[in-house]
């Protein structure tokens, strides 16, 4: 530790304080911590966890393929068709299992990247400071006057609709949030004595980054990736909505709830109903666990 | 910890629940949706359904659509004149003994918003219905016998020997709205606004096909449109005559002039610079001559128009006033209906697919009729000559042959396509098409044969596994739908498979256009596309899909075998001459020794209205029909 | 506090202008070819010539920098340019939709205030009450319904319950209020939901924090009761928070118009884009977005600046 050979006591304390406080845990203790002050983050988190799974696993769960027409058209919820089937014939379940698929990837996708590029920028933006963070902040403010739906149609209509486009969209979108909220904290570590004490003993930039940051930032990159990944879900259905989304021929919660909603939900109710659920449910399941994290691990992002 | 738990958790269940019971609740009442009738060479997973309908015999079943009504055209007939006839599913509203009764205030839903309020270049559906309202034609089609041309503003017209000049004697005493005289100025103007090579064709100009066209001083970059020829062209005689010369004798001339788009416009108006694109406009200066005005217009919402008290048709309009909202929403328009807020739509155009048609009438008990119109769009199934395998035409006689033609009908239309002729019942009966190869249902013998003699032409063509390729889509009606069906075909039969890449609309034309120049290949593959009809006649056909420069002929596709028909049926006055050159053409056009459209039938649309609106019939294709002169409420 | 003002509204200025550089490079690489757009409407027939003569009309065949100079010009004197639609000026048409949409968005917010900060405070006297739970759960499911699915869920069970249904046919406000308000109510309900959720907590923790401080301790100890405690100094402090977080919601909100319109047939703005989107019509798309983002930046720098100017701490910071 490079604060301890300074015999400055004030730095010494507040680095050790603040640094050696959370290994002393085990993750396995955090985890299980968590699970125990906040239950149903723990169940989100159970909820996330299988929908995950069950993306991943899609063609050993779904009954049948998502493309093949297998049963009469319209078929309402039975033994055969447990969530019935479509205006095609094609079986609802499977669709939904595979649907997973679309939502899951483009959300944890433009949220890893989207969240990771934002925390790396903010990083140097609150560190470097001078021209290079005034230009970052002016591009941020920029992208951030756009409402949210309203870039993710500007740039999916001109990248073109395929699911990496709309991650790539969806990145964009992400960004600036994330590297606002992650300068700001930066900027108040900055402050802190004992970075300040680092930078007085002469450690090298790089070393103060890893070193007093980037752990500091660890817990507000989660909070955030997880908050907003609900976000990113239900943008990408909103799209498909709008007319922009993912191709019709993959099977999409967005795509089935906006067909089914517009123009079967009289008839055909369950074509609308479980993919709206499906999404629903995890976007609720995702929030609850942000909350929870929020709490847990960051309570100065609370409210935000 | 419990205590922290239990609330929330009570809270959360409680949420879920209300929430399906919310959807129950909107489900309960729902009647039975569709009794799912069995399409023919599925497995049987129909038998294991409690709910599923008793099994139909195959025979019957192979045209049946996903629907409890199934409507009763289903069953191919022949048709026998030259133009061609449809029985509806549905009669025409029953005239009462009493006779039109005039007054009463319709509401009705358009589609979409209305883009153009001048017919100068509009092919655009949404606008023909509102600003046809405003003004008349030359000609127009009977409202009853919708086959049949005759006159609107016309009074008579008399076609000269060799059958290139016609000459129409127009009505006297027709005003406009602000009082001037309609007279055959405003018909000159009018029509040689459309047909001048500056401005676009759209659907106002289709007739320009057929008469000499009018040259301008500099078209390339159109640095001077003035008109070099235009009176040689379209002439005023005198103040009540007009003459059109033609390039060659045509009987379908005159249809391209009856439909709405080819509206007369007031020239004493527009010639004072005027934009009646703008329905501010219109307002302003009470542009109109027909049966309705327009009093207000709101984009994206509505337009309402009232009677023309002077209207020059005795006794026309019979409505005091129409509401149109624009509905743009599917589910939004059944909810209207159903609340009682919407009488009608106000065009065989409404958003709602076949089964959702069929359905409001049962869930209105009949309170409401959903019209067949059957000239739609021609739907079919586009090949990439240009591109390897496409450009092997064994590769694309397989597709021809494998594609399942009955299936597509029933499960991506919903039993509203008509018959598979390439020229939609124009030529060969709907009947003697059906047992062409690839057109039998391949559960019958002819269907295997043709199966297997399709998997002989890919062998022959060096695939005899398939191959991987991409089919487009735009993301609009039932493209996406259609190609998910006939992949599943191709897949099955011959080992055809792919992704389908679905492209908002206009992207999607930009893409297939991408296979015109002469040295592109072409970004595209296969593609699911329809041809719009707007009037029903075989030139229409050849010159969208089957001749060079064609809209739907993206890869320049020509055969001049084709070409050679099409120039002696366009000139052949006899109409039963004419239909026997286009049956061989068309039986050519089907075997395929070389095409680059599959044809898979002609789709319907759906005109629906309350069973009290009468007067209506409906029209042979959905882009006429909208002066709404002659419907009134038998209440 | 002058010095403050004069640097957020000069750091303004590079954003407005990096604002339309977006809009224009992003509208550009949109492929599909507005004339194409119009000629092919309704799978009409049209030739290639007519698509090169329809280029020229609409100026799309020109170098770009050259149509970006005219456009940014044109906003300049306050002109939006022609549609490539329907051929007027793209300002007539903004004119008829923008207050739709205004007024749609401050009922929303408005909804959402009423609704959010009664729940947040109740969630923040009591946390960890059942009442707390319940609204954190309800703003929860709030943000976690997709707009559209809950927009119409919403129609479907109000006509089948009640057989009700708001009148069709937009209503200007200023004509017939009954109808209007009849028509927005659900929509802006639809709408703010989402805002409700987030309003509420903000609420619950600005007021959390409050009721902590030492002036709600002083208060109580005069024996002030418990219900003007809390109005008088509890949620009057708490109000700089929730105003400056509505603020910002309501440029939000306009992102959320588009899905909700295009539902409730609201002829807003809103639909004005997502229309314009499909018909490639890029005068349209511009305006429209830059407008949003133009008072989205604006209404950030009024907030910024009643921020600075409530709370000197800020400007310093």
């Amino acid at each position: 530790m490079t604060t301890t050979s300074t015999g400055q006591p004030s730095a010494e304390l507040a680095g050790v304080e603040l640094q050696d406080i959370r290994p002393k845990q085990s993750i396995l203790q955090k985890v299980l911590s968590f699970c125990r002050t906040k239950p149903l983050g723990a169940i989100s988190a159970g909820i996330i966890i299988l929908t995950i799974f069950t993306a991943v696993a899609a063609p050993l769960i779904a009954p049948h393929d998502p493309f093949d027409l297998v049963h009469e058209p319209f078929l309402p919820l039975s033994g055969a068709a447990w969530l019935g089937s479509d205006e095609l014939g094609r079986d609802v379940l499977s669709r939904v299992i595979y649907g997973s698929r679309v939502s899951m990837y483009v959300g944890l996708a433009s949220v890893l990247i989207g969240i990771t590029i934002g925390t790396v920028i903010g990083i140097v933006s609150a560190y470097v400071g001078g021209i290079i963070d005034l230009t970052i902040q002016r591009v941020v403010d920029a992208l951030m006057a756009f409402p949210a739906i309203i870039m993710a149609l500007g740039l999916t209509a001109a990248l073109g609709s395929s699911i990496n486009n709309i991650v790539a969209a969806l990145v964009v979108i992400l960004l600036p949030g994330a590297i606002r909220v992650i300068r700001a904290q930066v900027l108040s570590i900055k402050e802190l004595d004992y970075t300040l004490a680092a930078q007085a003993i002469g450690a090298r930039p790089w070393r103060i980054m890893l070193r007093h940051i980037l752990p500091n930032v660890v817990a507000s990159y989660i909070v955030l990736s997880t908050i907003t990944l609900g976000l990113a879900i239900i943008i990408e259905a909103s799209l498909t909505f709008l007319g922009v989304g993912v191709s019709a021929d993959i099977p999409t919660w967005g795509g089935m709830l906006t067909e089914g909603a517009q123009k079967y939900i009289r008839s055909a109710w369950w074509l609308a109903v479980f993919p709206g659920l499906a999404i629903s449910i995890v976007v609720f399941a995702i929030n609850f666990l942000g909350d929870a994290l929020r709490d847990t691990l960051d309570p100065r992002l609370r409210g935000r | 910890m419990s205590t922290r738990l239990k609330p929330a958790l009570i809270a959360s269940l409680a949420i879920v629940a209300s929430l399906l019971f919310a959807v129950a609740c909107g489900g309960a009442e729902t009647p039975d949706p569709v009794a799912p009738a069995s399409t023919t060479g599925d497995s049987g997973s129909a038998a294991t359904e409690a709910t599923a309908a008793p099994a139909q015999p195959a025979a019957q079943a192979t045209e049946a659509p996903p629907t409890a009504t199934p409507p009763p055209d289903a069953t191919i007939r022949p048709t026998n004149t030259p133009v061609v006839q449809i029985k509806s599913r549905t009669e025409p509203t029953p005239l009462p003994s009493s006779g039109p009764r005039p007054g009463g205030l319709v509401r009705m839903s358009a589609y979409a918003d209305t883009k153009d309020w001048d017919p100068l270049g509009s092919s655009s559906l949404s606008s023909v219905i509102s600003y046809s309202q405003l003004y008349n034609q030359i000609l127009q089609f009977n409202t009853v016998d919708t086959t049949q041309v005759e006159g609107d503003l016309a009074e008579s017209w008399e076609v000269n020997e060799d059958g290139t000049s016609y000459t129409f004697h127009l009505r006297d005493g027709v005003k406009w709205n602000d009082g001037e005289t309609l007279d055959a100025d405003d018909v000159v103007y009018s029509m040689q606004r459309y047909g001048n090579p500056c401005n676009g064709r759209g659907r106002s100009g289709l007739w320009r096909t057929y008469t000499i066209p009018i040259e301008v001083v500099n078209i390339v970059d159109k640095t001077d449109c003035t008109a070099t020829n235009a009176d040689q062209v379209i002439r005023k005689v005198d103040d009540l005559t007009v003459e059109f010369n033609l390039a060659f004798a045509s009987g379908a001339f005159i249809n391209f002039l009856a439909i709405d788009y080819a509206k007369v416009l007031p020239k004493h108006i527009l010639e004072q610079g005027v934009d009646l694109n703008l329905a501010e406009s219109i307002l302003e200066h009470n542009s109109g001559s027909g049966p309705f005005i327009l009093e207000e217009y709101q984009s994206g919402n509505h337009y309402k128009v009232n009677k023309n008290p002077n209207y020059f048709k005795e006794g026309m309009p019979y409505f005091d006033r129409i509401e149109h909202f624009i509905i743009t929403v599917p589910a939004t328009f059944i909810a209207q209906v159903e609340a009682g807020q919407v009488d009608a739509s106000n065009a065989a155009a409404n958003n709602l697919t076949a089964t959702e048609n069929y359905d409001l009438e049962t869930t209105t008990n009949s309170e409401y009729v959903a019209h067949d119109v059957f000239g739609g769009a021609t739907r079919g199934l586009m090949l990439n000559i240009k591109r390897e395998p496409f450009s092997d035409h064994r590769v694309r006689q397989a597709i021809n042959l494998a594609v399942d033609r009955q299936k597509h009908n029933a499960r991506a239309l919903h039993g509203a396509g008509r018959g598979h002729c390439p020229l939609v019942g124009m030529a060969n009966d709907l009947e003697e098409c059906a047992s062409w190869p690839g057109m039998r249902p391949k559960d019958t013998p002819g269907g295997l044969e043709d199966i297997a003699k399709a998997k002989d032409l890919m062998a022959e063509a060096g695939f005899p596994n398939g191959f991987e390729v991409q089919y487009t889509v735009r993301q609009v009606g039932t493209y996406a739908a259609e190609c998910s069906v006939i992949k599943q075909d191709l897949e099955e039969y011959l080992g055809i498979t792919g992704p389908i890449e679905t492209l908002p609309s206009a992207a999607g034309y930009a893409k297939y256009g991408t296979a015109r120049p002469a040295d592109a290949r072409g970004d595209w593959e296969i593609a699911c596309q329809a041809d719009g009809m707007t009037v029903l006649d075989p030139d229409a056909i050849y010159g969208g899909i089957f001749l060079k420069g064609g809209t739907r002929n993206y890869t320049d596709w020509e055969a001049p075998e084709i070409a050679a028909w099409f120039e002696e049926q366009k000139v052949e006055l006899d109409p039963e001459k004419r239909r026997e050159i286009n049956k061989v053409a068309e039986r050519w056009l089907h075997d395929f020794s070389d095409n680059h459209w599959v044809s898979l039938t002609l789709g319907r649309n759906f005109w629906v209205m309350h069973r009290d609106i009468k007067g209506f019939h409906a029209p042979q294709t959905v882009q006429y029909g909208f002066k709404q002169e002659h419907l009134w409420w038998d209440r | 506090m002058r010095q403050y003002a004069i640097k957020r509204i000069g750091l303004f200025i590079p954003t407005v202008l990096l604002v339309t550089v977006i809009v224009f490079v992003v509208m550009r690489l949109i492929p599909g070819d507005p004339a194409l757009a119009i000629l092919s409407a309704d799978d009409a027939a049209y030739t290639e010539d007519e698509l090169r003569l329809l280029r020229i009309e609409l100026g799309t065949d020109r170098p770009l920098v050259i149509q970006y100079v005219e456009w940014v010009s044109g906003l300049v004197r306050g002109d939006f340019g022609t549609s490539f639609w329907w051929g007027g000026p793209v300002m007539d048409r903004l004119g008829e939709r923008i207050p739709v949409t205004i007024e749609l968005a401050f009922l929303g917010i408005g909804l959402a205030v009423v609704c959010a900060v009664p729940l947040g405070v109740l969630s923040a006297i009591k946390p960890d009450s059942p009442i707390d739970y319940l609204s954190r759960v309800f703003t929860l499911v709030g943000i976690s319904i997709p707009t559209f699915f809950s927009g119409i869920l919403l129609t479907l069970i109000l006509i089948r319950s009640v057989g009700w249904l708001p009148p069709l046919g937009y209503a200007d406000i200023w004509e017939d209020p009954w109808a209007n308000v009849k028509q927005l109510m659900l929509p802006a309900l639809a709408l703010g939901f989402y805002d409700m959720a987030f309003i509420a907590r903000v609420t619950r923790s600005s007021m959390m924090e409050i009721l902590r401080e030492d002036y709600m301790r002083t208060a109580r100890a005069k024996g002030l009761a418990e219900r003007l405690v809390l109005s008088r100094h509890g949620l009057k402090n708490a109000v700089l928070p929730i105003l400056t977080i509505s603020g910002w919601q309501f440029g939000r909100l306009f992102g959320g118009t588009v899905i909700i319109e295009k539902i409730f047939l609201i002829p807003g703005v809103g639909q004005l884009l997502i229309d314009a989107v499909y018909q490639r019509d890029f005068p349209t798309i511009q305006a429209v977005i830059v407008i949003v983002a133009l008072s989205i930046v604006v209404i950030n720098l009024l907030v910024d600046l009643l921020y600075g100017w409530l709370d000197p701490r800020i400007r310093y910071a």
